[in-house]
């Protein structure tokens, strides 16, 4: 009994030590499965709104990019206009698309309050919470390409994981050849590049080829929003191990639409079904 | 006494917010994962001599889930900064001075002198970044890019620690 006091006091701090580094990684392990609901992190109130006060700020520095974005993309929005008239008037007869009753995706606007883009788990977290109708799993556009998705919900803030996250893993296809493979951000990438991998080597791939998002993931993102374009490609093993250049610059994203999948429900529960 | 804790519950809070509010935001494009300072780490190597070592490793520990809530890495920062109050305990121990330490100095450059001061803070720091990027990765392999990453990061928390002394810490005047 002296002997077990004796022990105690003499190694009694690296016995705490110990005991407090297991709860730690207890906590990073269970963070690391980032799908799982944590109190801790960014969507909660007190952290939320000192980022959004901070981010009010940074706001006015970035005024002309943020210009210089929305004007970019109306030009595009433009353009498809213009296209799709064309197009149309093409076809013998004028088909009509009821867009009321076959809409899939619902968008919604918010604001990104921070962004990390510096470890090997990025964030991102918005000014739109479960109070704005965000949930889960929602997919995340900037305004030139996708960004990421929803991960957890507070009620006036969510955090989301961006496509700079190690678990990030998303179905994309090649946008000439409609081939699928998926992405993923390696440990080889930097925050402007990312790996596509599962697309056979007999599909011919060039530099600067679009890859875009398809509707086999997880129904999060609309068929054919860009991802990035072909930075650079090598076989491997009969597959093509394609690096691509991010469309979104994660260093210069102010406003991002959130997507909503109004059939969402639908699809899972069918796919529930099968298992 | 009262002055001690008061000082020390503004550091916490300063750093705190000078490290998720201030040193977080910098963007340096390519650069930034290799210039990315820790500066939060001088709190826990500013504790008083005198700090029961349990006490250390709890403010350590609370200042590490601080961070971990801003950061969004529940864990990594905790756990590192826990090491860091362990490794503090050990590297006084180590560096005790002929008749101990003096209950009126602080561990500042002015008190301690060139020598001890660069010894205790190059490698406390050194060895909390490499603990804390080491756990970022969360695994071995590519351990020299890892370790690139963490002495990089350490130097520049060193230099920003050094002029924080200047800056912030009035050399006291013996008698």
């Amino acid at each position: 009994m002296r002997n077990l006091v004796l022990i105690l006091h003499k190694y009694g701090p690296f016995l705490l030590f110990l005991i407090l580094q297991l709860f730690c990684f207890s906590l990073i392990v269970n963070n690391n499965r980032f799908q799982h609901a944590s109190f801790v992190n960014s969507s909660n109130r007190v952290i939320g709104s000192m980022y959004s006060m901070i981010s009010g700020i940074r706001e006015y520095f970035h005024l002309k990019d943020v210009n210089q974005q929305l004007n970019e993309e109306n030009t595009r929005l433009k353009q498809l206009i213009k296209g799709y008239t064309i197009k149309s008037s093409h076809n013998g007869f004028v088909k009509i698309n009821d867009t009321v009753f076959h809409q899939q995706y619902e968008i919604q606007t918010a604001k990104v309050i921070n962004i990390t883009s510096k470890g090997r788990r990025n964030y991102l977290t918005l000014n739109a919470g479960s109070s704005n109708g965000v949930h889960k799993h929602m997919g995340i556009i900037g305004p030139k390409g996708v960004v990421g998705f929803v991960n957890q919900v507070g009620q006036n803030y969510a955090t989301a994981v961006s496509i700079l996250h190690e678990d990030f893993k998303l179905g994309v296809s090649h946008k000439k050849s409609n081939a699928l493979g998926f992405l993923q951000w390696t440990k080889r990438d930097d925050k402007l590049h990312a790996t596509i991998f599962d697309i056979p080597d007999f599909v011919p791939i060039k530099v600067g080829d679009s890859i875009v998002t398809n509707t086999t993931g997880q129904g999060m993102f609309p068929t054919g929003e860009l991802i990035g374009t072909v930075a650079s490609s090598e076989v491997f093993q009969g597959y093509h191990r394609i690096q691509i250049l991010l469309a979104t610059e994660y260093s210069k994203l102010f406003n991002v639409q959130l997507v909503r999948n109004v059939k969402i429900a639908d699809q899972k529960s069918l796919e529930n079904a099968l298992e | 006494m009262l002055k001690t804790i008061r000082n020390n519950v503004a550091l916490f809070i300063l750093l705190l917010l000078a490290q998720v509010l201030v040193l977080e935001q910098i963007d340096l494009g390519e650069l930034s994962p290799f210039i990315n300072p820790m500066l939060y780490v001088w709190f826990v190597l500013m504790l008083p001599f005198e700090t029961p070592k349990t006490l250390t490793m709890i403010l350590a520990l609370i200042l590490g889930l601080c961070i971990d809530a801003f950061y969004n890495s529940l864990g990594v920062h905790a756990s590192a900064s826990l090491f860091l109050a362990l490794c503090r305990i050990q590297c006084l121990k180590l560096l005790t001075p002929r008749d101990g330490y003096d209950s009126t100095h602080s561990p500042t450059l002015y008190d301690m002198g060139k020598s001890w001061f660069f010894l205790y803070t190059g490698s406390l720091v050194v060895l909390h970044h490499i603990w804390l990027f080491t756990l970022e990765v969360f695994r071995f392999t590519g351990f020299s890019q890892t370790l690139l990453k963490s002495l990089s990061n350490a130097t520049f928390t060193i230099l920003l620690i050094l002029l924080c002394q200047f800056v912030f810490i009035k050399p006291k005047k013996h008698t």
